[in-house]
C-alpha cells in the first residue's frame, strides 16, 4: 500500500520535503498539487489544512507545526518533533504603545482557541478578531490592540513597529498519523520515521 | 482506495450494519414502551441511534439500553417512570460474567431483563466477529489493557500530578517526548528503558507476553496476560497489541480494544472490559461508531 503524506504548501513544505525526501525520491514541484512514485504519494495543501486532511483520513501522515495542532485540538498520532520550523507564539503590540490595563483588550489572531486560552489564563477579557493574514497590520489602524502571531525571527514585528510583549508556547514542525492509517502504514511509517531520522543525524 | 471510493464503502458498510441490527437481538424482548435514548454513543438521542432502534425494534415500543448505565443517565431517565416502568435489556450486547445484581437500578425503579440473542449464547466471539464480518471489514483490532498503564504508573513511580502527561504522550505515540520526559525527570535506566519498549511495542500477543513474562516485573502483568490470552483466543479476527494505547473511556477497567478497517479514518468499534455502575459486575461491551463509519469526525 502506497503512504500517503499531506505537506505544507510554501517555506515549511520545503523544509519538510527535504527531510523525507531529498534525495532520492523525486523532484520537489509543490505547483503540482500531487504527486506519486511507486511507494509514496505526496498531497500539497495549505499548512493549516494538512491536519483536516490527515484527521479525514485522505492522508496517512503530515507535517504541521505544534501551533496548528493545538489550536485545532486535533486528535492525531504526534509521533515525533522535527527539527525545524522553530518558532513562537506570542502576543505583540505597538512599541510607541504604553501597556495600560484594559477592560477588555481587542486582540487579532489566527490562532482564536490559543489566544483565548493563553488571555483566560492571565484573567485578562478579550475580544477576538479572527485574521488569516497580515495581523502585524491590525493594531497599525487601530484594529486592535495587541496581536497573537507566530514570530521566527521578529523582523516582520520590527518592521511594523511593534514588539513581543510575552510568549505564550514555542512551537515547531511535528510528524502527525492518522489513527487509523497509522494501524495499516504501521511498518511503513516507523521505517520512514527510522531511516530520516538516521539520516539527518548524518548530515547534521 | 481512493476518498469518493472509500465513502461509497462507508455508505455500504452502514447499509450492512443495520441489517446486522435488524436481525441480530432484542426481538425476544417483551417490549414495555419505547423511549428514545442513544444506546451507543452519547446521552441525548441522535438520528443514528434513533434510526438503529427503529431497525432493532421495527414496532418502535421498546429502546434498549447498555447495562452500562452511570447514575446520571439513569437520573435523566427518570421522568419516564410516569408512563409506567422502564425495562432495560442487560445482556443483549454485552457479555457480563454475573447475571446477579444490578441492584442499584432498582433504587431508580428500573427493572433489568435478559434477551438473549436469537443466535444463540452471548459471547464476545459471535457478537464482536458477527459485526466484523457482517460489515465485511478489513479489519485490525488493536488492543490493551488499563492495567498496564497503572502497572508502568507503579513500576516509574509516576505521581497523581504526572499521570495526566504521561498518558497524553503515550496516546499521542510521541515516544521523542516520552524519552526526553522520562529522562526529564531521572528515572531509573532500567524501568526508562522497559517503558519504552513496552509502549512502542506493536506487535502480535505472543511477542507482547514474550516480553512481559522476560521482565523482571513479570508478576504484575499477569492478569494482564491472561486477559489478552483470554481475549485472542475469543476472535476468530487478528489482534494487534499496542503497548501505548492506554485511551478510551477511563471506565474501562482492563482489556480495552478499537476495531479499525482501512476505509474509515477513526475507530469503527471500541470496547472493553468495564465495571458496572456502583456494583461488582465487569462485562466486556463494544460499540459500533456509527459517527465514524458515517465518515464524520467526533
Amino acid at each position: 500500500m502506497k503512504l500517503t503524506v499531506a505537506l505544507p504548501k510554501g517555506r515549511l513544505g520545503q523544509t519538510a520535503w527535504e527531510y523525507l525526501f531529498s534525495p532520492w525520491a523525486f523532484p520537489f514541484d509543490e505547483r503540482k498539487l500531487s504527486v506519486e512514485n511507486e511507494s509514496v504519494r505526496v498531497l500539497w495543501v495549505k499548512p493549516i489544512d494538512v491536519i483536516a486532511y490527515v484527521k479525514m483520513g485522505a492522508a496517512d501522515i503530515g507535517i504541521t507545526g505544534l501551533d496548528s495542532l493545538q489550536e485545532t485540538g486535533s486528535n492525531l498520532y504526534q509521533l515525533q518533533r522535527l527539527p525545524f520550523g522553530h518558532c513562537k507564539l506570542v502576543t505583540a503590540r505597538l512599541k510607541s504603545d504604553t501597556p495600560t490595563p484594559l477592560e477588555k483588550l481587542k486582540v487579532a489572531t489566527k490562532y482564536p482557541n490559543l489566544a483565548n486560552n493563553y488571555y483566560q489564563s492571565i484573567s485578562q477579557a478579550i475580544d477576538i478578531i479572527p485574521l488569516q493574514g497580515s495581523v502585524e497590520l491590525a493594531p497599525v489602524i487601530g484594529l486592535a490592540d495587541v496581536i497573537v502571531d507566530i514570530v521566527e525571527t521578529g523582523s516582520t514585528l520590527k518592521a511594523n513597529g511593534l514588539q513581543v510583549d510575552s510568549e505564550i508556547m514555542e512551537s515547531q514542525a511535528m510528524l502527525v498519523a492518522n489513527h487509523a492509517r497509522y494501524r495499516f502504514h504501521q511498518k511503513a511509517i516507523q521505517a520512514l520515521i527510522k531511516t530520516r531520522s538516521n539520516a539527518y543525524a548524518k548530515t547534521d | 482506495m481512493r476518498w469518493f471510493e472509500q465513502q461509497l464503502d462507508r455508505s455500504k458498510k452502514i447499509k450492512k450494519l443495520l441489517t446486522i441490527a435488524d436481525e441480530f437481538a432484542y426481538t425476544l424482548i417483551d417490549p414495555p414502551y419505547f423511549i428514545n435514548y442513544d444506546a451507543f454513543r452519547a446521552e441525548q438521542p441522535t438520528m443514528d441511534s434513533l434510526r438503529w432502534i427503529k431497525l432493532a425494534d421495527p414496532k418502535g415500543q421498546v429502546n434498549v439500553l447498555r447495562p452500562d448505565l452511570t447514575t446520571s443517565v439513569m437520573q435523566k431517565l427518570k421522568w419516564r417512570k410516569s408512563d409506567g416502568p422502564l425495562k432495560v435489556c442487560y445482556n443483549a450486547s454485552t457479555f457480563t460474567q454475573s447475571f446477579q445484581g444490578f441492584n442499584d437500578a432498582k433504587e431508580f425503579g428500573y427493572e433489568y431483563f435478559n434477551a438473549p440473542l436469537k443466535s444463540g449464547e452471548t459471547t464476545l466471539r459471535n457478537t464482536l466477529d458477527r459485526v466484523i464480518d457482517g460489515l465485511s471489514l478489513d479489519a485490525v483490532i488493536e488492543c490493551s489493557h488499563r492495567g498496564l498503564l497503572t502497572v508502568l504508573t507503579d513500576i516509574a513511580d509516576i505521581s497523581e500530578d504526572e499521570q495526566p502527561v504521561f498518558r497524553d504522550l503515550l496516546n499521542q505515540k510521541a515516544w521523542g517526548d516520552l524519552t526526553q520526559w522520562l529522562t526529564g525527570r531521572k528515572t531509573k535506566a532500567p524501568v526508562q528503558s522497559f517503558i519504552e519498549t513496552v509502549s512502542n511495542y506493536q506487535g502480535d500477543l505472543s511477542g507482547f507476553t514474550d516480553l512481559l513474562n522476560a521482565s523482571e516485573y513479570a508478576p504484575m502483568f499477569k492478569s494482564i496476560i491472561e486477559e489478552l490470552l483470554a481475549f485472542d483466543s475469543q476472535t476468530s479476527n487478528a489482534v494487534v497489541i499496542d503497548g501505548s494505547m492506554v485511551d478510551g473511556w477511563m471506565y474501562y477497567v482492563g482489556l480495552t480494544f478499537n476495531v479499525y478497517d482501512a476505509s474509515v479514518p477513526e475507530a469503527i468499534i471500541r470496547g472493553g472490559r468495564y465495571q458496572v455502575s456502583n456494583s461488582d459486575i465487569e462485562a466486556i461491551g463494544f460499540s459500533v461508531q456509527l459517527d465514524a463509519l458515517k465518515g464524520g469526525q467526533s
